[in-house]
């Protein structure tokens, strides 16, 4: 149901589009409407069943030879030149994701995206309003308008930034390139001077920011950088997940192994690195459990020893 | 199949919008290839789904008579109503709806936006220029499906059924007036008025079971002007403590717990936290995630929890 609300969608956009480029070759068509060349194909040939037969008896026409030829060229279409307001998914999909920018962008592209968001909405084919609101877990304002005044003029920043892993606060000196967002943070993608590489940081966890006088020395890399990167460094642990705790994992890159009468599943999990999962395993209690590797069971129990130590009890 | 349905729907469309007159029912019928066949109730039946189709689309069907001596409506759609306004967009306003578009790349969401980019190109924006390479985003559309079925639902101000699994895993049948759809913290919910329960909730869309069913009437109720999510998101999910932690935390760790902390003070042997929390049990296993990096001092039963939670963890309880 929702792929043929989606179709029709593309058809309805098809229509005028084909009219404003003519004899356009299909996989170029195919490319921008982000689909299958064959599938295209399918709905143009569709489009020829259609028209307005309340007053003409008049079908869309196809050049056929063209169309044995690759290239798409239709006419009889005109009652239909202009594309159609947004429908309901495609207005509200474009305004939320407006809102995205709206929350990461520093204050000089704000009025844009005000008046970009203000032109969106008088397209809606509605007023009613949708409402898809994507809430980012943005950093702090003065560390947002540190890092923004930063790109704008190419200078240096001085960071103190909390990893996620080692839980751990550290002084950086970065040459930030750009910001992302990606499951609901904002990411700044920076050559670190103490790391001497690329880095990306979680910029809720940059804990404060300061703008220096020094320009970048070094330009972005073209290569992609993964935020999430499981690969060389991360390791994989078997537990096992009481119900209870099923929220502790549920945000991690988990796999469902199996799962007994009482709801208890088996699953591995990616973790980015040791110390971390540690933290994780340790948040369920006796609800989450190690079934190997061995040494990550030896090292939650140690950890606790450690803390029961300190309390001065064993 | 449905493609059958979307060839019907667009002549209907398109035979709706190029009459100036209304057309009945019974017009429609004759005119139509794929009505003829039908029996008179089940080209009814048709005939209703496939203007509530359209309607959800966001096209606005008109229903009138052409004249006093006519005893039946007609329907027609204003070509005017329906096609998109000039926008007179600049090219920096096309780079950032370029740059939004990205946002749900990749994501089943990704059609309606593609189909938005091309119709604005239809009419002279130019979307292909990005001259704003500093912002980029994305985001996750686990159970998109949802998003689609919801975003037609509050358009059309619909009450919808589902089934909904608690965190426990059991199964409820929810009936909610839904006001909106929220992306928080990664993780899509829709809010709204639960019939059931008589207040506001949210609902994580990765918990609904099968599909969630329209089973209102169109304009059945209306979204309250003061309604936010955020708001109800913040209730659920703030913790506003009304108790408070003294702990002693290893140097430069324990993050999260230092975000928390109302007061912090270094200390030879430490810093020592004031931290609020409001429920015991949750905030025991927060503290006992960090291992020897945070005691507690104080209160004594946090302290106890968090101890016994440790012994069962280092296998001496």
């Amino acid at each position: 149901m929702s792929s043929s609300t989606r179709q029709l969608e593309r058809l309805l956009a098809l229509i005028p589009y084909l009219q404003a480029h003519s004899y356009i070759p299909v996989a170029e068509l195919a490319a921008e409407f982000d689909v299958p060349k064959k599938l295209i194909s399918e709905e143009i040939l569709l489009l020829t069943m259609t028209g307005t037969r309340a007053r003409h008896e008049e079908m869309i026409d196809l050049d056929w030879d063209a169309f044995d030829n690759g290239f798409a060229h239709i006419s009889n279409a005109d009652f239909l030149g202009r594309p159609l307001r947004l429908t309901v998914l495609e207005g509200a999909s474009l305004m939320a994701a407006l809102g995205v920018l709206s929350q990461l962008a520093g204050s000089e592209y704000q009025e844009l995206i005000d008046r970009v968001s203000a032109k969106i909405h008088s397209a809606l084919s509605s007023a009613n309003d949708s409402g898809i609101d994507i809430h980012v877990s943005g950093p702090r304002a003065d560390v947002n308008d540190a890092v923004n005044a930063a790109l704008a003029t190419g200078r240096q920043l001085r960071i103190t930034y909390a990893t996620d892993h080692s839980d751990a606060a550290s002084e950086r000196t970065i040459d930030p390139s750009n910001l992302t967002v990606e499951r609901g943070h904002v990411y700044l993608t920076a050559y670190c001077h103490q790391a001497e590489n690329q880095r990306i940081f979680r910029l809720d966890r940059v804990l404060q920011a300061e703008v220096l006088d020094t320009p970048i020395t070094h330009e972005p890399d073209d290569g992609d950088l993964e935020i999430f990167n499981f690969g060389q460094n991360g390791s994989i642990a078997t537990l096992d997940v009481d119900k209870q705790a099923r929220w502790i994992v549920e945000p991690c890159q988990t796999t469902v192994i199996s799962e007994d009468t009482g709801g208890t599943r088996r699953v591995t999990v990616h973790a980015i690195d040791e110390e971390w999962l540690t933290r994780l395993i340790m948040l369920g209690g006796p609800h989450i459990r190690v079934v190997e590797p061995n040494h990550m069971a030896e090292r939650v129990r140690a950890e606790a020893v450690a803390a029961l130590n300190a309390y001065d009890i064993s | 199949m449905s493609k059958r349905k979307n060839e019907r729907l667009l002549n209907l469309l398109f035979a709706l919008m190029s009459t100036r007159t209304y057309l009945s029912r019974s017009t429609l019928k004759e005119i139509l290839e794929e009505y003829q066949t039908l029996d008179q109730s089940a080209f009814e039946r048709k005939f209703e789904r496939d203007k509530d189709d359209l309607r959800s689309l966001g096209v606005p069907i008109e229903v009138g008579r052409n004249s006093e001596n006519e005893d039946v409506d007609g329907y027609r759609v204003n070509l005017a109503d329906i096609q998109l306004p000039e926008l007179d967009m600049q090219p920096e306003e096309g780079a950032i709806v370029a740059v939004a578009a990205k946002v749900w790349q990749g994501s089943a969401m990704g059609d309606a936006v593609t189909t938005t980019l091309r119709k604005l190109q239809t009419i002279g924006v130019d979307v292909e220029t990005e001259s704003i390479p500093l912002l980029t985003a994305e985001v996750s559309t686990g159970g998109s499906d949802a998003i689609e079925a919801f975003v037609e639902s509050i358009q059309m101000r619909r009450v919808v059924t589902f089934d909904y699994a608690d965190s426990q895993g059991a199964h409820t049948s929810r009936t909610l007036q839904p006001w909106g759809l929220l992306n928080w913290r990664d993780r899509w919910y829709v809010g709204g008025f639960d019939l059931v329960r008589d207040e506001p909730r949210l609902f994580r869309l990765s918990r609904i079971v099968g599909k969630p069913k329209a089973t209102g009437k169109p304009d059945g109720y209306e979204i309250p002007e003061n309604a936010s999510l955020r708001d109800i998101a913040t209730k659920m999910f703030t913790t506003v403590g009304d108790r408070e932690a003294v702990l002693r935390l290893a140097p430069n760790r324990c993050q999260t717990l230092r975000q928390k902390a109302r007061a912090i003070e270094s200390t030879p042997s430490g810093d020592i936290a004031t931290v609020p929390f409001s429920d015991l049990e949750d905030f025991a296993a927060e503290v006992c995630s960090f291992g020897s990096a945070a005691l507690v001092q104080e209160p004594a039963d946090l302290k106890e929890l968090v101890i016994s939670k440790l012994k069962t963890i280092a296998g001496v309880a």
